[in-house]
C-alpha cells in the first residue's frame, strides 16, 4: 500500500515544489517506486522541469475522462519515478479545477487506483490553506510542512497546523504531521537565527535536517533538473536532500510501525 | 517570545499545535486544543434577523455630524494617527510597513497585539488581491466578532508601501472612509 505524503505550506515561495521533486527523485534513487503528483493548479512540477504547461496530460484529463489512468502518467528516465502531472489545464479554469478537487473528491479514487504500483506518492500542494490543500491532506497519510525561517512564516505557521489538525479531526483520521522541514536556511542572517531559535526551543516535529539556501537550486531550476542531476560533484545541498530523505523514511517507518502498519516485503531471490 | 522583531502572535498557539500534532503518542491524548477565535466562513445564508422590536418612542433624527477638518499637513505618523483616533470612531489605529512591522500605533491595542493583527492583515490583503483580478485592492473592511477593522494600503512616490489600520466597535461611514482614504493618499508622501 503506497504511503502518501503531501507537502503543504500556508505561504508561497518556501520550496514545496523543489522539495517535492527532489525528494521524489531521492526516494526513487533508493529503488522505491515513487509517484510525484502535481496538485498545484499552475503545474509547478512541470514548470520546475522546464516543460511547457501543455506538454503533459495528467490529472485534468483524467478527471474529465479524456484519458485513462495509465495514460495520465508520465514516466521518467529514472525508472522508479513517475509523474502524475497537472495536465493541460487552462489557467482560467483553475477555479473550477480547485472546486472539483475539493467538492467532488476525485483524488481519493484516483490515487487508490495507483495504490499497488507505487511505494510512495509525493503530493505537491499549492500554497495556501484553501481547497486543494485540504483535498490533498484529506487523502494523505502524512503532511510535511516546508518552512523558510523568517518572521512572517513563523507568524502564519499556526494557520497550516490548524488546517492539518482540522483535516485529521474531520476528514482523514489517518493523517499525521510528519514534520516541519526548515528550508532555504541562511545561518549568517541574524533574523534567521532568531526564528530558528524560537522554532527549536519550543516546536515539536521540527526535522533535524535543514536545507541550506544554495545557488545550486537556482542552477538546477534554470536547467529544469532535480539537484542530484546537475553535472559535477554532488553539491552540499544535494547531500542534505539525501539526508532529509533518509530522515523522512526512518520517521515514516517509525510512525507507521507505531500505528501498527508493518513495512512488509515479499521474499526475493538474489541469484 | 518578547523579542521586538519576532511577533508572539499565534506562535504560542502554533507551538502548542505542533506538539499536539507531532509524532509523540503521549502528546496526542488531548484532542482539539485549537483555541482559535476564527470567524467561520459559511456559504449558507445567515439566519433571518429577528423582527425588530417596536419602540415606544423614537429618538429624533440627528443631523449628521460635519466631517472633521484635517490640518493641512501632518509632520509625522504619530500626528496623523492622533488626529484619526480623535476624529473618527476608532479605538485603535496603526501604520505598518510592507513587511508588517509597526511604524506607529495608538489606542487600546498593545504593541504585540498590533503586530499580530498587522501580520494577519497583510496576509488578508494578499488573499483579497487574489480575488481581485486587477490586483487593485487597496482597502479592506473586516468584521470580526465585535471588532470592525479597516486597512488601507498606500504606495508612496518612493515605492515604499504602507498599510494604515483602524479598528473600533463601530464602522465609520462610507463617506468617512472615503475622506480618510483621500486624506491619506495625499499625506502618505509627506509624513
Amino acid at each position: 500500500m503506497a504511503c502518501k505524503l503531501t507537502l503543504a505550506s500556508q505561504k508561497g515561495g518556501v520550496g514545496k515544489t523543489t522539495l517535492s521533486l527532489n525528494l521524489a527523485v531521492a526516494f526513487a534513487e533508493r529503488g522505491l517506486r515513487t509517484l510525484l503528483v502535481d496538485l498545484d493548479p499552475q503545474g509547478a512540477v512541470s514548470l520546475a522541469l522546464a516543460k511547457d504547461d501543455t506538454d503533459w496530460q495528467g490529472l485534468t484529463e483524467l478527471i474529465l475522462g479524456q484519458c485513462s489512468a495509465e495514460e495520465a502518467l508520465t514516466p521518467t528516465k529514472l525508472r522508479q519515478l513517475t509523474i502524475l502531472a497537472r495536465g493541460r489545464l487552462d489557467p482560467v479554469d483553475a477555479c473550477a479545477f480547485e472546486q472539483t478537487l475539493f467538492q467532488a473528491h476525485p483524488l481519493g479514487p484516483i490515487l487508490e487506483h495507483y495504490e499497488n504500483d507505487f511505494d510512495y506518492m509525493i503530493v505537491d500542494a499549492p500554497s495556501g490553506v484553501g481547497m486543494v490543500t485540504r483535498a490533498c491532506l484529506a487523502v494523505s497519510d502524512f503532511a510535511l510542512l516546508p518552512f523558510v525561517p523568517d518572521s512572517l512564516n513563523l507568524r502564519s505557521l499556526f494557520q497550516m497546523l490548524r488546517v492539518v489538525q482540522h483535516v485529521e479531526e474531520h476528514d482523514n483520521q489517518a493523517l499525521r504531521l510528519l514534520g516541519i522541514v526548515v528550508n532555504m536556511v541562511d545561518l549568517e542572517n541574524a533574523a534567521t537565527q532568531q526564528v530558528l531559535s524560537t522554532l527549536w526551543s519550543g516546536f515539536a516535529g521540527v526535522l533535524e535536517t535543514m536545507i541550506p539556501r544554495s545557488e545550486a537550486f537556482s542552477r538546477a531550476s534554470a536547467a529544469g533538473l532535480p539537484l542530484s542531476y546537475l553535472g559535477g560533484p554532488l553539491t552540499p545541498a544535494a547531500r542534505r536532500l539525501q539526508s532529509l530523505s533518509t530522515e523522512l523514511l526512518d520517521l515514516i517507518a517509525e510512525m507507521r510501525n507505531a500505528a501498527g502498519i508493518n513495512d512488509e516485503r515479499g521474499q526475493r531471490q538474489l541469484i | 517570545m518578547k523579542e521586538v522583531n519576532v511577533s508572539s502572535f499565534s506562535i504560542q498557539r502554533a507551538l502548542e499545535l505542533s506538539r499536539l500534532l507531532s509524532r509523540s503518542a503521549e502528546a496526542r491524548t488531548s484532542p482539539a486544543a485549537s483555541g482559535a477565535s476564527y470567524v467561520k466562513f459559511n456559504l449558507e445564508p445567515p439566519p433571518a434577523a429577528p423582527a425588530p422590536v417596536a419602540l415606544h418612542f423614537q429618538k429624533p433624527v440627528e443631523a449628521p455630524a460635519p466631517a472633521p477638518v484635517p490640518p493641512t499637513s501632518f509632520h509625522n505618523w504619530d500626528e496623523l494617527l492622533g488626529w484619526l483616533i480623535s476624529s473618527y470612531p476608532f479605538d485603535a489605529v496603526f501604520v505598518l510597513d510592507a513587511q508588517g512591522f509597526i511604524i506607529s500605533h495608538q489606542g487600546k491595542w498593545s504593541y504585540d497585539e498590533v503586530e499580530g493583527l498587522g501580520a494577519n492583515l497583510l496576509l488578508a490583503n494578499q488573499q483579497a488581491q487574489r480575488l481581485d483580478q486587477l490586483g487593485l485592492v487597496k482597502q479592506l473592511l473586516v468584521n470580526v466578532a465585535d471588532m470592525r477593522l479597516a486597512a488601507m494600503q498606500f504606495v508612496r512616490a518612493d515605492k515604499e508601501s504602507y498599510t494604515v489600520g483602524m479598528s473600533g466597535a463601530h464602522l465609520a461611514s462610507e463617506d468617512e472612509y472615503r475622506q480618510i482614504r483621500e486624506l491619506l493618499a495625499v499625506q502618505v508622501d509627506i509624513v
